[in-house]
């Protein structure tokens, strides 16, 4: 009798798929709304209900239209302040979570399964680590598996696991080859961005902040230095340059923005003469969700699709023409030793000489700035007249500076004294805007720990402000009043520099790091995880044309058509290999085999073909045509030989004793002369 | 116009396919009888590959690209694991039974596995060609067989049209499909109508009519007892009763022995007529009853059992009737 199947609804196979969806969306727990999610979950509840059989009916179609007229009015008045990317995503899932409910045919699963895959692809834009990888590589076989089991319910769901598992590894070095081969395109249109959460460096900067950030140690880049290092004190990594203070913290300056707009129109990007020596390096960025990357000064790009990529502004600073939502990968040279005064030096003046609006706000600083100014004529004297006063008055660095709202400048310099690099940066650049100078401050990292020789990583308790002024022909000069006040910040890294305090007092995990087999493993993680980001998420269009040229030495059509050629004649080997049959080894056990063996050495002596006669009868047919010693033999043989197929348990002597009969027998049989 | 293309068109693609898998009773499938194609579900699924690869070159995410990739590497063998899947499988039709107009035909069709070492696997749905008769057995793997009920309306005889195999093993990306012509009729009798025994007496003396033999049937009377009348014969009742001993004496009924003709239905149409004979067919088979039957120029000599009632019922099936195709209505 044929065994009735439960109606789709009761499947395990829906009942599975509606598990790997429920998995997906709280994977995607960030981009979701939180009532999404909560939808999703409860239609998940619904299913699992139905499995068990407590509740049997459907809902009617009429009520899931409405919910999700509903819930598309909700999402429509939610996109307003999610952005289209995520509104998307939470449609994606809101549909998903709709259909799993209605779920009662074959073609709903079916739906199901392809939202499912699309929702996993968009997974991979908001988390690409190696482990959710696996992750959603295990949600992918997950999801096959349901389908299997859907279309072969008589099969237990480890049996399709396992079938699925291999073919899953069968399909691996075909995609990878894929992977390999297809063309990298740029892309074909723009897509909606995520505006999820920034973190990091923000284009404002109060003197407390960074602070903030050292409470952190997220990764912000890696990078990949092909020849020498820069020393530790050379590594300053710019990210943003603010150029306009009110008082109290540092923006980009909107002339600067505006200029860059115009450049921008006319396309013409600053291009600046370089020379001396260069360090060249690929850096990785992780996700920041702004355009501004990261690069030694003065940081140009090293191949072509970086430079597609990266737009060079007049303030030096590096940008990506779309933001960093997912890890990136782009190649810098660094002129260190080369001149930063080939910019405008009118608007470089003009926006570097502002001053706040509000002339009450720390009147102590402008005081004390027109004594300086007043005392020392050159530029390069009262720059250094405000480093030695930082010096003299036992200036101290600390992670915890007191609040300083009211008048920050004043209080910092007169009252305090203590602080960290933006308060230290912030005072100095605008004391020296009071005293005529153009000066501007610079946020980025400096630093990096070495992951391994020839790769920094740098995180985000590296963040650091610096200034720069403008020195006549030299044009812009760094200066680091924190290299002045904790050397040690400079030339060791932040960790040393604070030794005392509570370095990453709040970061459990940091905690946790302190113990030696963690930070084995921490380590071990964080080399898979650079060779990852390096190999899998950075292999761009450029890496793809150097593998080209590593396999076929110049790049030519010809050569490409044969590699192309050559890599589909692969992959059908390796379907051969999956697929055809003989490959196999064939189960036939030694008794059979040898005895096969000796038959055929009959055959070829005596001329008698056994066709399908029994081996007694065989050896009957062939006794008067073998000699008699022979024949004797072969009759024991065959009797020997019924014996072991229709024992029920033949001994494994017994066996090896028939091979080596058979052996004795073959060998003594082809010395006859044939008949 | 349309209509007459696709006619010609169908009747193209069935010579194409009597060249291509000539009628067999048993089929190893193999490359040269067996199509794929990619399912609807299968052509969503790409189409779900072309989004991902789209999205993953805007988003420039490799992962997205290369998930696309596995997927599209996961198509490609599917291509042959439903192709070696569906030929792992030897398909047979069993004898069909005749049926009465007017009942279900059973159509049995009997799976085998190639080799012990790849079985077939997942369901397998089978449907008469150019008709809506189907049936998927989602575990054919299970229970090796699968069964069809085909209608039946009128008598004849039929052949049976090709029947179209599929299997969508293992994920319904590809659709396996075979269109196997099992070489088999279907014979269907004619529904018997209840009507009381006429036989033509007219041609009776061409039999054996020397009156009643002994038998064991029916009694006839009672005889005085005589040496040697076995013992159960003896009417121990009479005897009790103080009377000479009697023996019973049996005997078997050969009245309505006969011929079943269709001459004597004459007035009747003649599907009606058939079905009367057909009732009477099986009424004298199962009372073991020798008779013959006579149509308009064939006659079947007289016989009995079930061989005989089959031959004669399958006369009247196709009496003035041609073999056509079998078509549902």
């Amino acid at each position: 009798m044929q065994q009735i199947d439960k109606p789709i609804r009761n499947q395990t196979a829906s009942l599975l798929m509606a598990c790997v969806f429920c998995i997906l969306s709280i994977s995607l727990f960030e981009p979701l709304l939180f009532w999404v999610l909560l939808i999703a979950i409860c239609a998940t509840v619904m299913r699992v209900v139905m499995y068990i059989g407590w509740y049997q009916p459907v809902p009617s179609p009429r009520t899931i239209n409405l919910l999700g007229l509903l819930c598309c009015v909700c999402l429509v008045w939610f996109s307003f302040s999610i952005g289209l990317l995520l509104t998307m995503v939470n449609l994606l899932i809101l549909a998903g979570a709709l259909k799993l409910m209605l779920l009662d045919s074959p073609r709903d699963l079916f739906h199901l399964f392809c939202t499912s895959l699309f929702v996993i692809g968009i997974g991979f834009t908001f988390h690409q680590s190696f482990i959710m990888t696996l992750f959603y590589g295990l949600l992918t076989i997950a999801l096959l598996v349901a389908l299997a089991r859907y279309f072969t319910p008589s099969q237990s769901l480890p049996w399709h696991t396992k079938r699925i598992l291999t073919m899953g590894l069968q399909a691996l070095p075909i995609a990878i080859l894929l992977f390999l081969i297809v063309p990298k395109l740029p892309p074909l249109w723009k897509m909606p961005v995520a505006k999820s959460t920034e973190t990091g460096l923000t284009d404002t900067v109060s003197p407390g902040d960074i602070a903030s950030l050292t409470q952190s140690s997220e990764l912000i880049f890696r990078a990949t230095f092909e020849g020498p290092v820069p020393d530790p004190h050379e590594r300053y990594w710019r990210a943003i340059t603010l150029e306009h203070f009110d008082g109290k913290q540092w923006t980009v300056s909107p002339l600067r923005k505006q200029a860059r707009q115009q450049y921008r129109l006319l396309n013409y990007e600053f291009n600046p003469k370089l020379s001396g020596s260069w360090w060249q390096y690929e850096v990785i960025a992780q996700p920041t969700n702004k355009h501004w990357l990261y690069g030694i000064d003065i940081a140009v790009p090293a191949d072509h699709a970086s430079d597609e990529m990266i737009w060079r502004g007049a303030d030096y600073q590096i940008l990506s023409e779309s933001p960093l939502s997912t890890r990136r990968a782009y190649r810098l040279r660094s002129y260190p030793n080369a001149d930063m005064s080939q910019t405008l030096e009118s608007l470089d003046q003009r926006v570097n000489l502002q001053q706040p609006a509000t002339t009450t706000l720390n009147p102590l600083t402008q005081q004390w700035a027109a004594e300086i100014a007043m005392r020392h004529p050159t530029v390069a004297a009262r720059i250094q007249a405000v480093l030695n006063y930082f010096v003299a008055k036992g200036f101290t660095y600390t992670l915890t500076p007191p609040a300083m709202p009211d008048q920050p400048v004043d209080d910092f310099l007169f009252t305090h004294q203590q602080g960290f690099c933006s308060h230290y940066a912030s005072a100095m650049a605008y004391a020296l805007r009071l005293m005529d100078i153009p000066a501007r401050m610079v946020a980025g990292y400096h630093g990096g720990e070495t992951l391994q020789p020839g790769v920094l990583s740098v995180y985000q308790y590296d963040a650091h402000a610096w200034i720069e002024a403008w020195m006549g022909d030299r044009g812009w000069v760094r200066f680091d009043p924190t290299a002045v006040i904790a050397p040690q910040r400079i030339q060791f890294g932040i960790q040393q520099a604070v030794e005392e305090e509570a370095f990453l007092a709040n970061n459990q995990l940091a905690r946790l790091k302190q113990l030696p087999f963690l930070a084995d493993l921490q380590i071990l993680y964080s080399l898979m995880d650079y060779q990852w980001s390096r190999w899998v998420l950075g292999f761009d269009a450029q890496r793809q044309q150097n593998l080209l040229a590593l396999l076929l030495g110049k790049v030519t059509g010809e050569k490409v058509t044969y590699l192309v050629l050559a890599i589909f004649g692969l992959i059908g080997l390796l379907l051969a290999l999956y697929f055809i049959p003989h490959w196999r080894k064939q189960r036939v056990a030694p008794v059979q085999q040898w005895y096969h063996k000796a038959v055929a050495a009959v055959t070829r002596c005596t001329g008698q073909v056994r066709a399908n006669r029994g081996p007694e009868a065989f050896a009957n047919a062939v006794q008067s045509h073998l000699p008699a010693s022979a024949s004797a033999q072969f009759s024991a043989l065959s009797e020997q030989y019924i014996q072991l197929q229709y024992k029920p348990k033949p001994q494994q002597h017994e066996e090896k004793a028939f091979v080596r009969h058979c052996r004795a027998f073959i060998r003594q049989i082809s010395r006859q002369p044939a008949a | 116009m349309f209509g007459g293309l696709s006619q010609r068109f169908n009747r193209i693609h069935e010579r194409w396919l009597r060249r291509r898998i000539p009628a067999n009773s048993r089929y190893t499938l193999h490359l040269k009888n067996v199509f794929i194609f990619p399912t609807r579900f299968g052509f969503g699924y790409l189409l779900t590959c072309v989004s991902l690869f789209l999205l993953g070159t805007n988003y420039q995410n490799n992962l997205m690209l290369l998930l696309c990739q596995f997927l599209l590497a996961v198509f490609l063998l599917h291509l042959f694991v439903s192709y070696r899947n569906f030929t792992a499988t030897t398909l047979a039709l069993k004898p069909i039974t005749p049926v009465v107009a007017g009942e279900h035909a059973l159509l049995v069709v009997q799976l085998e596995d190639k080799s012990p070492q790849h079985p077939f696997f997942g369901g397998l749905q089978m449907q008469i060609r150019h008709t809506n008769l189907r049936v998927l057995n989602r575990r054919a793997d299970q229970t090796k067989q699968l069964k069809l009920l085909l209608p039946t309306s009128v008598r004849g005889l039929f052949t049976l049209p090709r029947i179209t195999f599929q299997s969508t093993y293992p994920l319904g990306l590809f659709r396996c499909w075979t269109h196997l012509d099992f070489n088999q009729q279907l014979v269907v009798f004619p529904s018997p109508i209840p009507s009381s025994l006429r036989l033509d007496s007219t041609d009776a003396a061409q039999g054996d009519t020397s009156g009643p033999t002994p038998g064991i049937d029916e009694f006839e009377s009672l005889r005085n007892f005589q040496q040697g009348d076995p013992m159960n014969r003896v009417a121990w009742k009479q005897a009790a009763k103080g009377g000479d001993l009697a023996t019973k004496t049996f005997t078997q009924s050969r009245q309505e022995s006969g011929w079943l003709s269709l001459a004597l239905y004459q007035h009747e149409p003649l599907e009606k007529a058939l079905g009367l004979l057909s009732y009477q067919i099986n009424r004298l088979t199962q009372q073991q009853q020798t008779f013959g039957l006579r149509l308009d120029t064939q006659s079947i000599g007289p016989g009995s059992g079930e061989l005989h009632k089959l031959t004669c019922l399958t006369q009247l099936a196709q009496y003035r009737t041609t073999v056509v195709p079998y078509a549902a209505d």
